[in-house]
């Protein structure tokens, strides 16, 4: 838990609007960028981003710390968020199943990224979305596994054995490939990583 | 975090949860290692930030009724019936000789195509004296309907500033209200109430502070997310002077004609019946 987290949220209880702030600043860009890997369109993910927080600002006083982190709050409202936008947009998709990617009206900076997750969308779309969630949340979010299971629902031991059953399966799939892949970018400074040092 | 940290971390949870995992780590390290690394990269637009952080962080002092919500209520529905007394004063020959010499007139508000295209006539034969032009106007952007909430004055004589009033077109749903101008006479803002059978509501959003004279396109964003059948209620209201809104010390802009607080009801979706 995070000491920092309750005592600002206490803080909101009792009407010190600026302790939301702080709270604001220091998970609004992890919102949108958990957002932004299920919608992939950047107006679509700020619209959603603000609802989570208006709606976490209005739901403040229904924060059960007893029930879990403000992060695992604020994160399974911007799930419910985009399921609900899925819902109303897209009646016909498997409402779980929101790792979709659009190519069509994109920026040069969203044709990047895209690009670059098609690669993993490869490995990862083999995947049950639930099982792609944890990856996504534990490896690109490094949320802890206590944190994703208050998210996604379920338990922490779950949790975890659900991540590990969907690496060894990746690596049954795709394992030397990854690991030829990685060595043959590495030598030929192809490497699209970051902070890989 | 480096990629190769949250590698190590990971493997060394997954080697404990597994021991398979030991067995052919390589494999499995390349696989994370791809994974983590391959994680998009995304800014976020700061302007966004900013003004997000601006809408949640507005003062929220407000009562959860304004004072004037049945004054208004009345207004509101009894416009339709000035607004038909007025336009007969209109369409029968002569009756603007009536208010010659006076600096503005009473008006009402309708959506009638006829009030509209007094509004758009060529004024030049009025010139002559100084006469009056009715509410509302038309002429918003993509064929949408611009109604205006105001008193206009027209005056070849007499420089007047221009009265206090803002115009809206059919709303859009989404997380703001966009005004297309307003004008006022001393600095304020244009805000937002909840609408309902009950009368106005809440506040649910308040504009920037306006400086004094017109300003075009106004947004106002929300706390709350609006949809297609949403009403709300648009107000003007006077800065006290300390450059924050709040309802019980800002002073809602009167009608001087009718004595009520200027404001209108709209429904999202649907262009303005007023």
């Amino acid at each position: 838990m995070n000491d920092d987290d309750q005592q600002l949220v206490e803080r909101c209880a009792h009407g010190e609007n600026d302790a939301f702030g702080i709270l604001y600043d220091r998970y609004i860009t992890k919102i949108y960028r958990f957002i932004y890997y299920k919608t992939f369109v950047r107006e679509t993910a700020e619209d959603i981003t603000s609802d989570v927080f208006h709606k976490a600002f209005e739901r403040i006083h229904s924060f059960n710390s007893h029930k879990g982190t403000f992060s695992a709050w604020i994160y399974r409202i911007a799930r419910n968020s985009v399921i609900d936008h899925y819902r109303t947009q897209k009646k016909n998709i498997p409402i779980d199943d929101v790792f979709d990617l659009h190519t069509e009206n994109r920026t040069a900076e969203e044709h990047d990224a895209i690009t670059a997750l098609a690669r993993v969308e490869e490995y990862l779309k083999t995947l049950p979305s639930r099982q792609r969630e944890i990856i996504i949340l534990r490896l690109w979010e490094e949320l802890s596994y206590k944190e994703i299971a208050k998210i996604i629902g379920g338990t922490e031991d779950g949790t975890k054995m659900a991540f590990s059953r969907a690496i060894r399966e990746l690596r049954e799939q795709c394992g030397p490939f990854a690991l030829t892949l990685l060595l043959t970018l590495t030598a030929t400074s192809a490497l699209p990583f970051r902070n890989l040092s | 975090m480096s990629t190769r940290d949250t590698t190590d971390i990971i493997m060394r949870e997954l080697i404990a949860l597994d021991p398979t995992f030991a067995e052919k780590e390589a494999d499995a390290r390349a696989l994370v290692t791809l994974l983590t690394a391959e994680k998009p990269n995304v800014t976020i637009d700061e302007i966004f930030v900013r003004n997000l952080r601006a809408r949640l962080l507005v003062p929220h002092t407000f009562p959860l009724r304004s004072p004037y919500h049945k004054v208004n209520w009345w207004a509101v529905h009894l416009a339709p019936i000035g607004a038909l007394a007025i336009l007969l004063l209109v369409l029968m020959p002569n009756t603007l000789h009536y208010f010659e010499n006076e600096t503005a007139i009473p008006v009402e508000i309708s959506p009638t195509e006829s009030l509209r295209m007094d509004a758009n006539n060529d004024t030049s034969s009025r010139d002559a004296a100084p006469s009056a032009k009715l509410a509302p106007q038309s002429g918003g952007a993509q064929g949408d309907a611009v109604n205006s909430y105001s008193i206009m004055q027209e005056s070849t004589n007499v420089s007047l500033p221009p009265p206090d009033r803002f115009e809206l077109a059919t709303q859009q749903p989404g997380i703001a209200i966009s005004i297309t101008s307003v004008t006022l006479t001393r600095p304020g803002y244009v805000v937002i109430h909840s609408f309902g059978p009950e009368g106005i509501g809440p506040v649910v959003g308040v504009s920037p502070l306006q400086n004094s004279g017109t300003t075009v396109g106004v947004p106002v964003y929300l706390r709350t997310v609006t949809h297609r059948g949403d009403e709300y209620y648009a107000a003007l209201y006077y800065d006290n002077g300390n450059g924050v809104f709040n309802l019980t010390d800002d002073i809602p802009v009167i009608n001087p004609n009718l004595g009520i607080p200027m404001g209108a009801e709209f429904t999202i979706g649907i262009p303005p019946t007023w």
